[in-house]
């Protein structure tokens, strides 16, 4: 009986680790880096890297919803821009006040998201392909929108959403928390996230069941891309631009989140708070990074390090 | 399933509108014959040199006869290689000359396959934005092999280029690092303070601004590098996120500057300054656009000065010694180095009236 328990322990305690691993990770990460540096573990830093990763989290959430139904959207950062362009260029251009500059973003990126999703699901194309070339349609779109310049002028109350704080925390965090809390409730307890999950756990069976696939898939890819457009409004509001080449290789970033996080890239499988964790783990890494005086050439390995890891965990927990 | 495909007809349609007005709005600059010839002397005028007004006539001469077709592999869609890239878009259809230009991001190996297709396009003339002094020194022999004019633009290229044109990067520098010394003699009433460097390992203009800068210093003891780095991204955002963590790691009243060595540099450290509320970082940068006009203008940014150089110059310069050298002429060298200028915040509106003017006059040229 004895070694029967052992091994039950054993599981379970791996079990465990597997499960929670990431997070395991990130508080070695912390305690390492406050070791190093007695600039890295203090409230203003914690504040700074809050800021840095809202935007990140926000993209890595829109991405772990496609994923979860075995989809997947590169075209996320060209999306930053092409809303921060958008927003920028309906305060500097059209004259809007900044409440209806929003909208006009976040109404373009839900459209940008319903035309992804539209091709995946309805016409059945690789979600690869098609949001690869779409990476490619909305970058060039904002750089065409103004001859590829930037776009300035615009004011405090724009700004504020980049650069901000409501009291001490930053403008963005508040945002991103928000966001974050509303995302868990659905995936948890709506039926719309019970739907994403059985469908990329397996569409066919989805669909026998009566879920109606496409038109949820189409919902998934609007939601990703309103949460891009919300992060290319921070990006644009934090730099005090519309910025045609911002946002390039973000959506690596979202799907590196997204894969540290543990959500299965085929599907059906993960929680979208392991995205969040993983988005906080990439931030906290390159700011420790910076922060231990790590040369810029070895955080590509360290970051490269990082994900390998990230995903035998993965791989160990899959099987 | 057909509204759907109604849909996707109808984005469809719209994007190729769209395309439609960009290339309108570049056609009237593959038309030679539509261009304002009588421009080319005033273009050639921003160079600011006898030399290049006088090889700016032998750019007329080229147009009266077989017009060569002229590549430009262009760095990136920044307003500093836009501007450069529409002055010589322009002066080669003034010319009457065919143009085409591909922009390789700052990817050497982009760059080789982007100036490839331009000599298979037929170019005979080909300018490029390399990324090093190094990486493309065989490709060129190749082209030059096949008698195809190299003019190398924007960085200090001399290996198996017919002609280069590049502003002293060390110049750069060094224009900005007097300025900073400047500043931190009148904080403290003597030179001394700390500094930090956002600066590059890969991009050549960018390590030799650095050095400039740097050559200044050392002639100030009291004057401490306190950081250097050397980002693989150059984008802005990146930037930004960098220069968070370098104002964490020296707190308040512990940094006096930062030197940023090109555009998405000085954009993500502004940016970076602005947020944090840290007006006691003074920033010193490289390179223009409208996001840099605009700090050097706001209040609450610390950016002090910029050193911006003239792409406009470079841009007529390379399409006018391209088509002289095309013409068998001779060039009195084979570089040409424009003058580089220090905008600051006492006389950055002046500057901006007087940028605007040239800009507008490329306003068809853009790609």
């Amino acid at each position: 009986m004895k070694p029967a328990l052992d091994t039950k322990r054993h599981i379970s305690i791996g079990s465990h680790l597997l499960r929670f691993g990431i997070l395991y990770l990130l508080a070695l990460l912390i305690l390492a880096a406050s070791l190093l540096s007695d600039r890295f573990f203090t409230v203003s830093n914690f504040l700074n890297v809050l800021r840095q990763a809202s935007p990140v989290i926000i993209l890595a959430l829109g991405e772990g919803l496609v994923i979860i139904t075995a989809g997947i959207d590169l075209s996320v950062g060209a999306l930053v821009a092409l809303t921060g362009m958008a927003a920028a260029g309906a305060i500097s251009f059209w004259g809007l006040p900044t409440p209806a500059a929003l909208a006009v973003a976040l109404v373009l990126g839900v459209a940008f998201g319903i035309f992804n999703g539209v091709i995946v699901a309805r016409f059945n194309i690789s979600a690869m392909i098609v949001t690869l070339a779409t990476m490619n349609a909305a970058r060039g779109i904002a750089y065409l929108y103004n001859d590829g310049a930037q776009i300035i002028g615009l004011p405090a109350g724009f700004t504020d959403i980049g650069r901000g704080y409501l009291g001490p925390i930053p403008i963005p965090a508040i945002i991103m928390v928000v966001l974050v809390a509303v995302m868990v409730f659905v995936m948890g307890k709506t039926v719309f996230g019970k739907y994403l999950y059985a469908i990329g756990g397996n569409e066919d069976v989805a669909r026998l069941a009566g879920i109606a696939v496409v038109r949820t898939k189409i919902a998934a890819y609007a939601v990703c891309g309103m949460l891009s457009a919300v992060a290319g409004v921070i990006y644009a509001a934090r730099m005090n631009m519309g910025d045609p080449a911002m946002g390039e290789g973000l959506e690596m970033d979202a799907i590196a989140s997204v894969v540290l996080g543990g959500i299965n890239l085929y599907g059906g499988q993960g929680s979208i708070l392991g995205a969040v964790i993983g988005a906080t783990f990439i931030a906290v890494l390159g700011n420790a990074l910076n922060m231990t005086g790590v040369s810029n050439f070895w955080q590509l390995v360290v970051k490269a390090a990082a994900l390998i890891i990230a995903a035998l965990i993965y791989t160990k927990k899959k099987v | 399933m057909k509204k759907s495909l109604s849909l996707l007809l109808s984005l469809a349609l719209v994007l190729l509108l769209l395309a439609g007005c960009a290339q309108d709005a570049a056609a009237p600059a593959a038309d030679g014959d539509t261009a304002d010839t009588g421009a080319t002397t005033d273009a050639a005028d921003t160079a600011d040199t006898a030399d290049t007004a006088d090889t700016a006539d032998t750019a007329d001469t080229g147009a009266s006869g077989d017009a060569p077709m002229i590549g430009f592999a262009n760095y990136s869609t920044i307003s500093y290689f836009m501007n450069m890239g529409a002055a010589a878009h322009k002066t080669a259809a003034e010319a009457g000359c065919e143009f085409h230009e591909l922009y390789h991001g700052g990817d050497a190996a982009v760059l080789a396959d982007q100036i490839e297709d331009l000599a298979a396009m037929g170019c005979q003339i080909l300018i490029t934005e390399v990324t090093d002094d190094q990486s493309m020194v065989n490709t060129f022999q190749e082209l030059k092999d096949q008698g195809i004019i190299i003019v190398s633009c924007d960085i200090r290229t001399q290996e198996n280029v017919d002609y280069w044109i590049a502003s002293d990067n060390y110049q750069i520098g060094r224009t900005s690092g007097e300025n900073a010394v400047a500043y931190l003699t009148e904080k403290y009433g003597e030179a001394r303070g700390t500094v930090a460097i956002l600066s590059s390992k890969t991009t050549t203009s960018m390590i030799e601004r650095a050095e400039g800068f740097k050559e200044v210093l050392a002639d100030y003891p009291n004057i401490e590098i306190v950081d250097e780095q050397f980002p693989t991204d150059f984008s802005a955002v990146n930037m930004m996120t960098l220069t968070d963590d370098i104002l964490q790691l020296y707190g308040e009243g512990s940094l006096d500057v930062i030197f940023a060595s090109n555009q998405t540099q000085v954009e993500g450290a502004n940016s970076a300054i602005v947020t944090a509320g840290r007006q006691d970082v003074a920033l010193f940068g490289v390179d223009d656009s409208d996001a840099i006009y605009e700090a050097l203008q706001d209040p609450n940014s610390t950016l002090q000065s910029t050193v911006v150089q003239d792409p406009i110059a470079m841009g007529v310069q390379a399409v006018t010694a391209g088509l002289a050298l095309y013409n068998g002429e001779t060039l009195d060298g084979d570089t040409y180095n424009p003058d580089v200028m220090l905008v600051t915040r006492d006389n950055v509106a002046e500057f901006i009236e007087n940028n605007a003017a040239q800009v507008a006059e490329l306003e068809d040229y853009y790609n």
